[in-house]
């Protein structure tokens, strides 16, 4: 019984199918689906704040108003994106979204003093942007900052969740010499 | 009966057309590098076939006029991104990358770039590519000589990003690099840069990189007891006494 009533709806929607005139092309999206994997953030300072690890912050003063994004699929290529666009990627609610899946991150931070740098791996949650301050609440993996004084920079390595994100589509991308 | 109804929606048809005819006609935007993405190669794609680093300098604004490119609240580090020979990323602080005009590579070969400026609202890009000959700063400005080879930045007022696409500058010649968690290289051979199959696939990463096979750590500055254990990286040719030649070495000065 089911069988047929499968058949009666294979039947019903085939006419559907055989009417559409302009053909479908297969697998491939007209415009080339840039999938982000690795993001930039470029900041005067950074800090980690707070003693407590349930209860870090990273604090980014003075940050840059663009991010920087790299891609390897389909093809190699660098962009730029709008910081504030970038941080909807944390409010999106997308089985995807840097909400349910926070991503990782190294922030590196340089000293003052030519050729010393400090670096830590977090987890990064819930982005606030206050004019040029932008807090993460974050989770330590390893590493801290220290007193490093100088210009940091965030890297988000987010090759293990391939996905063309909101993001890729604000950007403006330039691809690498080929 | 019928004809008088069909009249009566062709006149509804033909009412809106006739409005819409007297509009003025839509001008279509041009398409650019948010719309069409990765369209345009970051400099002037020549015979090269290797890149070693992306150099991304990032500033709050960018203006050029005549021959001059002045970059306004220019961030204080750029950043490096290279695929190859392990893909990572790193940052050199903006003296170390300026000097590089004065003593390093750039002095003799300057590179080409792209310069990239959004409008305040990301909603429109602009672009040009130039020949970076010079670059002197000043208080959260550079201001670079340059020769305009393509494009303009037109009224873009917004953030800037400028993207070096370089043979010559590679992670590990300066400033601090991190490999990240996959590599594109896949072998002994040399992958094209464009080519889709020397990358990544959706259903995985054939070819972890060294820092992927321990768990936890995304990044890792330097390699585990001096040996990345996986396709390590060709020694770098700025630490100690540089081969020169042809690419992939060093320019001979």
């Amino acid at each position: 019984m089911r069988i047929l009533f499968v058949i009666a709806a294979l039947l019903l929607s085939a006419p559907a199918a055989l009417a559409q005139t302009a053909p479908k092309v297969i697998g491939t999206p007209q415009q080339p689906q840039l999938v982000p994997s690795m993001i930039v953030i470029n900041a005067q300072g950074a800090k980690i704040e707070g003693a407590k690890i349930a209860n870090q912050k990273l604090v980014l003063e003075g940050v840059a108003p663009n991010a920087i994004v790299f891609a390897d699929r389909p093809v190699r290529a660098a962009g730029h994106a709008l910081t504030a666009q970038l941080l909807e990627e944390w409010s999106d609610s997308s089985a995807d979204s840097f909400a349910k899946n926070p991503p990782n991150a190294t922030i590196s931070v340089m000293n003052k003093e030519k050729g010393k740098v400090a670096d830590a791996v977090v987890v990064l949650k819930s982005p606030k942007l206050e004019g040029e301050r932008l807090t993460f609440d974050i989770a330590v993996l390893e590493g801290d900052l220290g007193k490093a004084d100088g210009p940091a920079t965030l890297f988000i390595d987010i090759i293990d969740l391939p996905v063309a994100r909101r993001t890729a589509h604000r950007s403006a991308w330039y691809a690498g010499a080929k | 009966m019928i004809l008088i109804r069909t009249a009566g929606l062709l006149g509804g048809l033909l009412i809106p057309a006739l409005a819409f005819a007297q509009a003025p006609a839509p001008v279509p935007t041009p398409p650019n590098a948010i719309t069409a993405p990765a369209q345009k190669a970051i400099g002037t794609p020549s015979a090269r076939k290797r890149s070693e680093a992306l150099i991304v300098l990032n500033a709050k604004g960018a203006a050029l006029s005549g021959n001059t490119l002045v970059l306004s609240g220019v961030s204080s580090s750029a950043i490096l991104f290279a695929s190859r020979p392990v893909r990572g990323a790193g940052h050199m602080s903006l003296p170390d990358l300026m000097a590089l005009w004065s003593t390093g590579s750039f002095a003799k070969d300057p590179p080409n770039a792209t310069v990239s400026a959004f409008a305040k609202d990301g909603s429109k890009v602009a672009d040009a590519v130039v020949v970076l000959k010079s670059v002197r700063s000043e208080g959260g400005k550079a201001t670079f000589d340059v020769a305009v080879l393509e494009g303009d930045l037109a009224n873009a007022d917004g953030p800037a990003a400028v993207f070096i696409d370089t043979v010559w500058f590679s992670l590990g010649s300066d400033g601090f690099n991190y490999i990240g968690r996959s590599q594109t290289t896949t072998g002994p051979g040399d992958p094209a840069i464009g080519s889709r199959y020397d990358t990544s696939t959706y259903s995985g990463w054939s070819n972890p990189a060294p820092s992927a096979t321990g768990g936890t750590p995304v990044f890792r500055s330097s390699p585990p007891n001096g040996n990345y254990g996986f396709a390590p990286p060709p020694p770098d040719a700025y630490q100690t006494n540089p081969p020169c030649g042809k690419p992939p070495l060093l320019p001979c000065y």
